[in-house]
């Protein structure tokens, strides 16, 4: 039987899922995820008109699976329903370069300093809110020109990993992703550095299907080989991550080999802290760490949580002597990728960031620490903490500068 | 295969499995929690029922287990009221009453042997909840059991609402996230306290509210306050299941979240870890002790030869062997005509589970 | 006294369609049902509305009349049909000679059909086997039975009809060789009544034999049992046949939102009290996963049973359940038993109760001196919906809710559409599952509804409420707050109608097979068992 159709068997209708749902706290008109996953798509199947617009406030989090007893992949269904959601031209338009930071990340970082200085103008912003449909209120990220270091070359008898860097480390953050490898290498790990565009995830979450399975398959493409030789893959962008070890399979998973495929790649798909964690439990993590008095707040992303992973980040962190870390546990941002960017969704957006900013606001830290990219835009732009990859922390523990 | 290391292994989130985790993280064990959506003690509010236990099975430890457990409640910010000895009569939605003994503090007051006048309120436009037809089912049934109190019917409008109609989960969302809304509702029910000695409210105080919020909401209403659990989502279990797990999440307990279990690897008659179904490949959790503690459907992990327990709770086949000598049930899961197991039995099994595991001390506690 | 010309007793399809067919032709009837409609086999069965194929080797006359009949009521009754289309599938391990027999049968009864490659019939139903050897089209369909017999009986009040519900039949009085009065006992309220009448029909199904008797007539009938299994959704969209003589679970009817297999066929003493046992639900399943490999995966939401009431005359020898023809017998009781103005209308199937509404009919039109010919086959049972109170209906409900209310009200649309307006409230969902409004849960209990409601089944078989996978859980709850709130119930009748409804959908539960539904079950029972200390009678 397809997943979906179990998926759709085993919802008992107890709610749980809304009770968790973070859109149902912050929009209270929101019909929450056990209508729009589950029980529209047995109506569907019935041949039913069941189209809404609701289905496009769907923040993607997965809270509403890990919360289900009966493991209904309730966001999956949401997800399918979006695909088939018909939009208004603008913001389908809109929605065309959201579902492909690839695309837009190699077109704005063609001349980096250009792109940043007329998406900081606020006439350029006030066009884009009324044209695109994307809110005013937000900073679009600088852009980088692309320039993640050269991969290193295999050496006998040391550990190597593929480094999967995703979109918003090629065009936004390419210094994080050269300290990944410098992170990698103090642990003696060499690292090759994938040549994959976008893992895809963006495009799902936009509704656009097609565009999705495109990447999957160029990811596919670029990984399998690698993979097949027996490398692990590395990501330090939990959504990618999530991707890769879940996104594919679904895609593609009724297409044979390819399907073969996604499940291997899934199978070597670690988040950069698993991976570190997984050392350590071998003994083989560099623990050379200087003491540190930093006191930090940990966010833990929606798609790190979904990864099922435990809290790779926040243990490793706390092997860093001196160094104060605490858990938020305020749920999720609300920023959700491009989610958060769209004009009509800003509100949401923020309503649900709201118990992560008073969390933050309680625990008062020096920086907020998180995996995802687009977390700390939102933690930044909330609560005015900045907000920082927990690599970039790692990495400066091991140098004698330590930010002690 | 990544695994990660505990002292102990609690499989389930109800009543049984956070009563064991925290019992053995109060002895300082480094504990991990497994598990997948609520226990279902959320429908009732983790209410225990006076008749739960039959004499002959009451054991020696149950009052320090209950104490235990009411401690629990109390750091976690919901308090149990109540003891062992108490039997009141609290409302439900359908007009009964349940005999209960002990009960989260904002369950507590509705005590119906009471002699005191009750409102039971409703508000405009909420769904499934009926004040009048609460209060005739209570009333008649009042008569009925001999118990004292007197249901009145009252309804209140609020100026905010998701829609035409709401639910007590919006309700209780907005109860966490705007002060306005709490005054709101506090000056609606004012005029109600001044004719009666007692306000039943549809669960919808807060899920992330707790003593704090509920007793600062009841102390400026001048009013004595209870809540009746509704339809699930039902507000005042998931509050209490919110609160043990934020509690213990603080106190250093690691939770594995939103994936079943797939496997308990037994071997050389130990349990040498539990495989979590995570997405690309199953995590594996070792512990130096497990406890299952999934409820009732969760015995097909135990394997076709699970019978029952010994007198430490470890799991034996039919000719008493024991199956894994560091592999303790508790909770639903040990009573043999399935269905809920009682919260009773939950507390003391997960307590004894839980205990005898950190007899036994821990060696990954240290981090 | 209350009189009439025609009491009809028994309100199932056939029922129904004579209440229908005889208002049509201007004569007074009134129909006596001792439950609520489609009570019996009517309600009991896959909803299949035969094309003909299931029988058309065995049986072409019956066929014959199956793919006529399916017809009309397609063009009658458009709002009660979901013409599916069916396959009849070619599976390796049945008789490849049948096929070709099937095949050229198809052709003689009128049956359109046409073969489809192995590969096709796969793209049509991914979910049938990868073994099977290719398919043959049909017009099977499915029609939704409650509605079918709710529309007919709604029609006919409409026209001046009456339709009593939960009205026992006690007596047939006779006098002098004729029928002069009935005698009903409302079950609910318990009080009592004649109503004089000329004739009576005897439409009782599987109780035919018991109302005959009232008459001082026998009227044998035995009761087969065929038990059906209700799956959580479609794992097909079209009614999937096994190519083959006909035999137990060999048909997949697409149900609305559910699909139904069945079924078994096991004589029975009587039409009353039937449930399956566990053997007889795994047997069912067992024949399914031929039929649907997937369907060892899928959640099966309930069982239930029906008796096909068979006409057993004398000289029908000792045939067993499905050897017994369908075919219909439409008896003068003044020719055979000297009872004037008594007639029974026995056998047959749902597919056919048109027409065998209207032979009882044309018999009854000449004993009375009445030469109206029949208009059912003509007649719509129901006017079209005003496009715009489904304009309207589409802005103030979610889509899926305005299409599934359209469907199902017709005209009554309206009714919904103002209660709306003048109260938004009532647009809340009470059944998920089946996106019933409570405008329309409060709609069925009104004074305005021409099929009354009583209990929260009654609901259920206006709506389809309880109907999905909660199974009335949820929903349960939230109608007995509407028959309280809309002073239909006061709190102690709804309380007690709540704890007859769970007690019933609880039953139609306790044999499924392991899996969620015994979990969902588990769930109603801790809720309304333990959390409220409400009904603890059963256990699942």
């Amino acid at each position: 039987m397809r997943r979906n159709d179990i998926s759709l068997d085993n919802c008992l209708k107890c709610s749980d899922c809304v009770t968790v749902c973070p859109v149902v706290t912050a929009h209270p008109a929101y019909p929450g995820p056990k209508h729009l996953g589950p029980e529209l798509e047995r109506l569907r199947r019935e041949g039913l008109p069941c189209d809404t617009e609701w289905v496009e406030y769907c923040l993607g989090c997965h809270r509403c699976d890990l919360a289900c007893p009966n493991q209904v992949d309730v966001s999956g269904l949401i997800a399918a329903a979006k695909a088939r959601h018909q939009k208004p031209f603008l913001r389908k338009m809109r929605d065309f370069w959201f579902a492909r930071p690839g695309l837009l990340g190699s077109l704005l970082t063609i001349a980096p300093r250009l792109t940043n200085l007329l998406l900081g103008l606020k006439p350029v912003r006030l066009l884009m809110s009324r044209f695109l449909k994307i809110s005013a209120k937000r900073r679009f990220p600088a852009y980088v020109a692309p320039d993640l270091g050269p991969s290193q070359a295999a050496e006998a008898g040391a550990a190597s990993v593929l480094f999967f860097p995703g979109c918003a480390i090629r065009y936004n953050q390419p210094d994080l992703g050269r300290k990944v490898v410098q992170l990698l290498q103090r642990n003696g790990v060499r690292t090759t550095i994938a040549t994959s565009g976008c893992c895809g995830l963006p495009a799902l979450a936009n509704g656009d299907e097609a565009e999705a399975k495109l990447r999957a398959r160029a990811g596919i493409e670029s990984l399998i080989e690698a993979v097949s030789s027996g490398t692990r893959i590395v990501t330090a962008c939990t959504s990618c991550g999530h991707m890769l070890k879940t996104g594919f399979a679904d895609l593609l998973g009724d297409e044979g080999e390819l399907a073969e495929k996604s499940r291997k790649i899934a199978e070597s798909t670690f988040d950069l802290g698993e991976f570190l964690m997984g050392r350590a439990d071998q003994g083989l993590l560099n623990e050379a760490f200087q003491p540190s008095s930093l006191r930090l707040a940990y966010h833990a992303p929606c798609h790190q949580t979904s990864q099922g992973i435990g809290r790779p980040w926040f243990h490793l962190l706390r092997r860093v002597p001196g160094l104060r870390i605490e858990d938020l546990d305020a749920g999720c941002c609300g920023m959700s990728g491009t989610f958060g960017f769209k004009e009509e969704k800003y509100p949401v957006s923020m309503a649900v960031g709201q118990r992560l900013f008073e969390g933050i606001r309680d625990a008062d830290p020096q920086m907020v620490v998180t995996e995802c990219a687009t977390c700390r835009m939102q933690i930044e732009h909330g609560s005015r903490v900045k907000a920082i990859h927990p690599a970039e922390l790692l990495l400066a523990a091991y140098s004698e500068q330590g930010q002690s | 295969m990544e695994s990660y290391r505990f002292d102990l292994v609690v499989v389930g989130a109800g009543i049984a499995g956070l009563t064991a985790a925290a019992a053995a993280a109060a002895r300082g064990l480094r504990v991990g929690v497994v598990n997948a959506g609520f226990g279902l003690f959320v429908f009732g509010a983790g209410c225990v029922e006076s008749r739960q236990l039959l004499p002959n099975e009451a054991p020696e430890k149950l009052g320090e287990a209950i104490e235990f457990f009411c401690d629990l409640t109390r750091r976690a910010g919901c308090p149990f009221r109540g003891g062992l000895d108490e039997r009141r009569h609290l409302p439900t939605i359908m007009g009964s009453f349940q005999t209960i003994a002990l009960a989260p503090f904002y369950l507590w007051n509705g005590d119906a042997a009471a002699q005191v006048r009750a409102a039971v309120v409703g508000i405009k436009g909420l769904s499934s909840f009926d004040a009048q037809f609460a209060t005739e089912r209570l009333n008649h049934n009042a008569r009925r059991q001999d118990l004292n109190t007197s249901y009145v019917a009252r309804e209140i409008e609020l100026s905010w609402m998701p829609g035409t109609t709401a639910t007590t989960l919006q309700l209780a969302n907005r109860f966490d996230r705007d002060a306005d809304f709490r005054r709101e509702l506090q000056q609606a029910l004012e005029p109600i306290t001044r004719d009666t000695d007692l306000i039943i409210l549809p669960g919808m105080l807060g899920l992330r509210s707790g003593l704090n919020e509920i007793s600062d909401f009841e102390r400026a209403l001048d009013c004595p306050l209870c809540e009746l659990p509704t339809l699930p989502p039902s507000v005042p279990g998931v509050r209490l299941s919110n609160a043990i797990e934020r509690y213990l999440r603080k106190s250093g307990v690691e939770f594995f979240s939103g994936f079943p279990v797939r496997k308990i690897d037994l071997d050389g008659g130990r349990c040498q870890a539990v495989q979590i179904d995570a997405p690309a490949r199953p995590l594996r959790l070792v512990g130096d002790e497990v406890i299952l503690a999934s409820g009732q459907f969760s015995a097909p992990l135990l394997g076709a030869e699970f019978f029952g327990v010994d007198g430490w709770l470890r799991p034996i086949t039919r000719s008493g062997a024991v199956i894994a000598e560091n592999l303790h049930v508790a909770g639903a899961l040990l009573r043999s005509t399935g269905g809920h197991g009682g919260n009773e039995r939950a507390i003391l099994t997960g307590y004894r589970a839980g205990m005898s595991v950190a007899g036994q001390g821990g060696r990954h506690a240290a981090e | 006294m209350e009189s009439t010309q025609v009491i009809i007793v028994g309100g199932g399809a056939t029922g129904a369609g004579i209440l229908w067919d005889l208002s049509l032709r201007g004569i007074p009837a009134v129909l006596l049902e001792k439950k609520d409609l489609a009570n019996g086999a009517t309600g009991r069965c896959h909803g299949l509305l035969h094309s003909g194929g299931r029988y058309v080797v065995k049986d072409p006359e019956a066929a014959r009349e199956c793919a006529v009949e399916s017809a009309i009521i397609k063009k009658i009754a458009p709002h009660c049909v979901h013409d599916t289309g069916g396959l009849f599938v070619r599976y390796p391990q049945d008789d490849p000679t049948f096929f070709d027999r099937w095949e050229s049968a198809c052709r003689g009864a009128g049956i359109a059909s046409e073969e489809v490659s192995a590969d096709d019939a796969l793209g049509l139903e991914p979910n049938l086997p990868k073994n099977i050897l290719g398919a043959y089209t049909c017009p099977d369909a499915h029609v939704d039975v409650f509605q079918l017999t709710r529309s007919n009986i709604a029609a006919a009040v409409a026209r001046g009809a009456g339709f009593r519900a939960y009205c026992e039949v006690t007596a047939i009085n006779i006098e002098d060789g004729r029928v002069r009065s009935v005698d009903y006992r409302d079950s609910r309220t318990g009080e009592e009544g004649r109503i004089a009448c000329e004739v009576v029909i005897n439409a009782g199904g599987g109780w035919a034999q018991k109302v005959a008797a009232m008459a001082g007539v026998d009227v044998p009938v035995r009761c087969d049992k065929g038990s059906l299994l209700v799956l959580n959704h479609n794992l097909v969209t079209r009614v999937v046949n096994r190519c083959r003589m006909p035999g137990d679970a060999d048909i997949l009817v697409p149900a609305g939102p559910v699909c139904i297999l069945g079924t078994s066929s096991m004589t029975v003493p009587g039409p009353e009290g039937l449930t399956a046992a566990a053997e007889e639900v795994q047997h069912l399943l067992d024949l399914g996963i031929e039929l649907i490999p997937t369907m060892a995966e899928a959640r099966v939401l309930r069982i239930f049973s029906g008796a096909r009431p068979l006409y057993t005359p004398k000289n029908a020898g000792g045939a067993g359940g499905r050897e017994i023809s369908r075919g219909y017998a439409l008896l003068d009781h003044a020719a055979l038993d000297q009872v004037e103005g008594f007639v029974s209308i026995v056998g047959g199937k749902m597919t056919t109760y048109r027409l065998m509404a209207e032979v009882t009919c044309d018999l009854i039109a000449s004993k009375l001196g009445v030469d109206r010919s029949c208009e059912t086959s003509e007649e719509p049972l129901r006017l079209p919906v005003d496009p715009r109170i489904a304009v309207k209906a589409r802005q103030i409900l979610p889509a899926q809710a305005a299409a599934i209310a359209e469907r199902r009200l017709g005209p009554d649309l309206v009714h919904i559409v103002n209660a709306i307006d003048e109260r938004p409230e009532l647009a809340e969902i009470i059944c998920e599952c089946e996106q019933v409004t409570r405008a329309e849960v409060e709609f069925v209990l009104g004074d305005q509804a021409s099929v009354p409601v009583h209990t929260i089944s009654d609901i259920g078989r206006r709506t389809r409420l309880g109907f999905g996978p909660c199974q009335g859980t949820f929903c349960g709850y939230k109608a007995m707050l509407s028959g309280y709130r809309s002073r239909r119930w006061s709190a102690a009748q709804a309380s007690d109608e709540f704890e007859r409804f769970l007690d019933e959908r609880w039953k139609g539960q306790s044999f499924v097979p392991q899996g969620k539904q015994v979990e969902q079950l588990y769930l109603s029972h801790d809720l309304f068992g333990v959390t409220y200390n409400f009904h603890d009678r059963k256990e699942g």
